[in-house]
């Protein structure tokens, strides 16, 4: 194709701008359109199948459901997994406001597993917290979601413009105006001016190369490049606690998630080859996963998701749950190699890395209102920084987003959008078509990312981290030359941009952080030791004026609710939870 | 009708679902002649429905589809769908037309969603409860849970088929009535494993009375270690007597992690009341299995 | 200038013979973009290697064309 003038371009409008279809996307745009706004949704897939979900999900992790777990258990148990380092006011929404998610999605069509006395089937995965809800029909959700999408009052709200990527957030006065980026399958040029803009496009999922060398066999949907991630840090929002990885024991090679959750209630569980369990710690942490590390290094590894020893009906059981929802061929998988659960034990390893606060806590800074540090814009789902928010934090925040950013968008100006930032974002765009004979995407990418498996996977230590960091500002050289032909290859090659963003604030912010935290997720084997003098405070980042990647320090909020077990070594106490949060459980 | 017509009818029926079709627009595509577009009109109509009440007859009256590849799609979306079908004279009526027809997974599928809905009754079900299919009868013991039917269910645990039986022992776990002991003490009897196993685990949910205790101690010696697990889950609703603790502690040392993990969490629980089991903890804390570390080390801190 | 063909294997094949000319449901659901129509043929096919091996292409077909199957590399 042929690079298109800058001033050739569609121009868009609306009041809320939403970027990325997926779960806290969707969620935000049908409740930006109840609140009366013009909305626009723009997903670089399409909205039937993108996102997390593009498959659908068997379980939520997260649902506090009266009568089974209380806001406070789980706010709690949220703190303790995040090593104290939370504002409570974020997990407090999830906690009060996701039974009424639920019910709100069970209004739309979507099954929570109840019993026959129609009772909410939770069960209590870790040794901690009774969190966990099966949905029988998860391969549904996003059609659920897609149907609330079409229906008649809704459709005159949100209009839905699929293959539609943005790279940048525009902004005027530091305020969200608006959003420039491109149609994948025509390359034709696309800016929106909005009221406001709702960043909800997932996880920096393609970050590390999966052990097999494939890109795109990562844990998350690879559509999800991290590119909110960058968009924000562009736009000059603050991220949080990007040093707080995500890793996860998974299917070795599959790379899938093992899903012990759906074979434990059935008997099934996670042990060592002598065929003992070994995880000590009580929930999913950090801690978990060093543990799960140290046990694969030891001479007890490799590990396994043990099912070989239950009775044949109750494999054939969970192999349909397994089979077929959230990651259908893993059956084609163990199939492929004659491997049957009834004789062979599940094979696991540990993921690459990734930046998701859906897992771990590592995203763009948010408050309890979804409102990032730039006016206007507001990120939900896994990119946003709400510790294991998962996917009805997903859902939560979506709402949430979609509630204010409407009310902002109501009243906001509509200056002229920035030319400069336009300019800027189209040499982004279209380079690539400058250099035909350029690296292509696929052979950067791999490099790129090898060099994050090689420098940044936990344990980390500054000279590696360094190497790391030296790596990912050699490899800006290799992305200005990187080349391509079609509008399908420059959406890659921008996806690679946001993965460098990605690796570099991955390093900077590792550096910084002087200590060890998080067990596996931040673990720095030059400074085993935890220091809560210094580093009891959330660490965040953005670019400076002068372009530059800043860090700087914010204090823990004072907690909501008490962590049993858990003193705050700053001493400070707690406050009320305020009549606002407090409301939404009663 | 030729490949290329059929071909043609589903492009058609594509082109519809684009633009949000209604129920009317789609009628054409349900009734087609050929399987493959009513099976895609289905599919459709579950897309893009706003009508829920006009619609779920629709989906109901596809159980009994001639085509088994219409009626497989039916299945799937009555379950599906559940949340929002609207049960009424139409959609009640194709269910129970269902409930009779000659292919076991319609008819499951048909009990489910009656008892799913509370469409039915102790009678009906008892009715169904003959079927030749051990799947479909099971399905039958799901609706006499959802009724708390304990005599329906005892009736029940005389199932010539083992998952019958092991569907009544869950289902009078869930019904938690601790009249349901006697027929659980039974079943804890039974010459299949499993079905003994699920009527011990289930005993922690009725509660376990003296005679229930009787047969609990005695299982924890059982060879199967599915039984001996149900064993000492049973115990955790008995009265922490002498007999119940020193099986318990013996079943401390099982070969099975899992019987191990039950026995540990029970007597943990029991530690208030009896703790001359705290040694037996405390030495469980060094325990090969990380579980069994965990529930040792969780009820001597609490 | 002339340019290097590494031939890969695949992960998602197309039958050709059930596929319907005309149809681009596949397409349109792919997260990846990675199926598209032939133009001489008017049938879906795999135009790049990048595949998650989620299934909307598989499951969406209306007439159980498409099969996904692991990618080489993690098979």
């Amino acid at each position: 194709m042929q690079i298109p003038p800058l001033s050739e371009r569609r121009e868009m409008t609306c009041d809320v701008l939403v970027i990325g279809g997926g779960t806290a996307g969707t969620m935000a745009a049908l409740t930006a359109a109840q609140h009366d706004v013009q909305v626009l949704l723009l997903e670089k897939a399409n909205v039937r199948h993108s996102g997390a979900l593009a498959m659908g999900m068997d379980g939520v992790n997260n649902a506090v459901i009266p009568g089974k777990a209380s806001p406070e258990d789980y706010v709690a148990d949220i703190t303790t997994a995040n090593d104290g380092i939370v504002n409570q006011r974020t997990v407090y929404q999830t906690a009060t406001r996701g039974f009424a998610m639920v019910q709100r999605l069970e209004r739309y069509g979507v099954k929570f597993e109840k019993d026959e006395h129609n009772e909410y089937a939770v069960r209590k995965v870790h040794r901690s917290g009774s969190y966990v809800l099966p949905m029988p029909e998860g391969k549904d959700v996003k059609k659920v979601l897609y149907r609330q999408l079409r229906a008649r009052n809704v459709r005159a709200r949100v209009t839905i413009e699929n293959r539609v990527m943005p790279v940048r957030v525009l902004t005027v006065d530091g305020r969200a105006v608006g959003a420039v980026g491109f149609d994948t399958r025509t390359g034709e040029f696309v800016t929106i001016s909005a009221g406001a803009v709702i960043l909800a496009a997932g996880a920096a999922g393609r970050l590390g190369l999966p052990a097999s060398g494939y890109l795109y066999g990562t844990y998350e949907n690879p559509t999800n490049a991290g590119d909110g991630y960058a968009m924000a840090y562009h736009a000059g929002a603050e991220l949080s606690g990007i040093e707080c990885f995500q890793v996860n024991p998974l299917i070795k090679d599959y790379n899938g998630p093992a899903c012990a959750y759906v074979a434990n209630p059935f008997g099934g569980y996670q042990v060592n080859a002598e065929g003992n369990r070994f995880v000590d710690c009580d929930y999913w942490s950090g801690q978990m996963m060093a543990e799960v590390k140290a046990e694969l290094d030891s001479a007890r590894g490799p590990i396994y998701l043990k099912l070989s020893h239950l009775p044949d009906a109750t494999i054939t059981e969970i192999e349909g749950i397994l089979h077929t929802t959230e990651r259908p061929t893993r059956g084609t998988f163990h199939a492929g190699r004659g491997h049957d659960y009834r004789e062979r034990d599940i094979e696991m390893h540990i993921s690459e890395i990734g930046l998701c606060s859906g897992h771990s806590a590592s995203g763009v800074w948010i408050d309890e209102h979804a409102a990032t540090t730039v006016p206007g814009l507001y990120a939900a789902g896994d990119m946003a920084l709400v510790p294991h928010n998962y996917m009805i934090g997903a859902f939560v925040f979506g709402e949430i987003a979609g509630e204010h950013a409407s009310v902002f968008a109501r009243t906001a100006s509509r200056p002229a959008l920035p030319e400069d930032q336009i300019s800027a974002a189209h040499e982004l765009i279209y380079r690539p078509l400058s250099n035909p004979d350029g690296p292509p995407q696929a052979q950067v990418e791999f490099k790129l990312r090898r060099f994050v498996n090689d420098y940044m996977q936990p344990p980390k230590t500054e000279r590696y981290l360094s190497l790391g960091l030296e790596s990912f500002e050699r490899m800006r050289g290799d992305i200005a030359r990187m080349g391509a032909t079609t509008p399908h290859e420059l959406m890659r090659c921008a996806e690679v941009t946001f993965i460098r963003d990605c690796a570099e604030m991955a390093a900077r912010a590792s550096l910084a952080r002087t200590e060890s935290r998080w067990g596996l997720y931040h673990q720095r084997a030059d400074l085993p030791a935890s220091d809560d003098e210094r580093w009891f405070c959330h660490l965040n980042l953005r670019k400076d004026a002068t372009g530059a990647m800043e860090m700087l320090t914010r204090p823990v909020a004072p907690y909501i609710v008490d962590v049993p077990g858990f003193t705050r070594p700053d001493g400070i106490p707690n406050e009320p939870v305020g009549t606002e949060l407090a409301g939404a459980w009663a | 009708m030729s490949p290329d017509a059929v071909a043609a009818r589903i492009l058609g029926l594509l082109d519809l679902a684009d633009e949000d079709p209604t129920h009317e627009e789609l009628e054409p595509y349900l009734a087609d002649p050929a399987p493959e577009v009513r099976r895609n009109a289905l599919g459709v109509l579950s897309d893009h429905t706003e009508d829920w009440t006009a619609a779920s007859p629709v989906f109901a009256a596809a159980l009994t589809d001639e085509d088994p590849a219409v009626r497989a799609a039916a299945t799937r979306l009555v379950r599906e769908l559940s949340e929002v079908l609207v049960p009424g004279e139409e959609f009640d009526a194709a269910l129970r037309r269902a409930t009779t027809h000659a292919d076991a997974t319609v008819r499951l599928e048909a009990i489910d969603a009656l008892w799913r809905h509370r469409l039915t009754t102790v009678d009906e079900l008892t009715g169904l409860s003959g079927d030749p299919d051990a799947a479909v009868r099971c399905e039958v013991v799901l609706g006499f849970v959802s009724l708390d039917a304990l005599d329906a269910l005892a009736r029940a645990a005389d199932d010539p088929d083992p998952s019958v039986r092991l569907a009544v022992a869950r289902g009078l776990g869930a019904v938690g009535d601790p009249r349901g002991t006697a027929t659980l003490t039974c079943l804890a009897a039974d010459p299949e494993f499993l079905v003994r196993a699920a009527a011990l685990t289930a005993m922690a949910r009725t509660g376990c009375g003296d005679e229930a205790v009787h047969v609990a101690v005695a299982a924890l010696t059982d060879d199967a270690w599915e039984v001996r697990q149900g064993a000492a889950n049973a115990l955790s609703s008995a009265a922490p007597d002498e007999r119940g603790a020193a099986a318990l502690v013996t079943a401390l040392g099982d070969e099975n992690l899992d019987v191990r993990k039950a026995a540990v969490k029970t007597l943990g629980a029991w530690l208030p009341s009896r703790p001359a089991v705290r040694s037996s903890l405390e030495s469980a804390l060094s325990d090969v299995d990380a579980d069994v570390r965990a529930y040792a080390r969780m009820s001597l801190t609490n | 200038m002339a340019q290097a063909t590494n031939r890969v294997d695949v992960p998602v094949s197309v039958d050709q013979s059930k596929c319907i000319d005309g149809c681009t449901l596949c397409v349109d659901v792919c997260p990846l973009d990675s199926l598209a129509i032939d133009p001489e043929t008017n049938k879906a096919y795999m135009h790049v290697d990048e595949c998650w091996y989620c299934g909307p292409c598989a499951a969406r077909c209306p007439v159980d064309a498409v099969t996904v199957n692991i990618p080489y590399l993690l098979r």
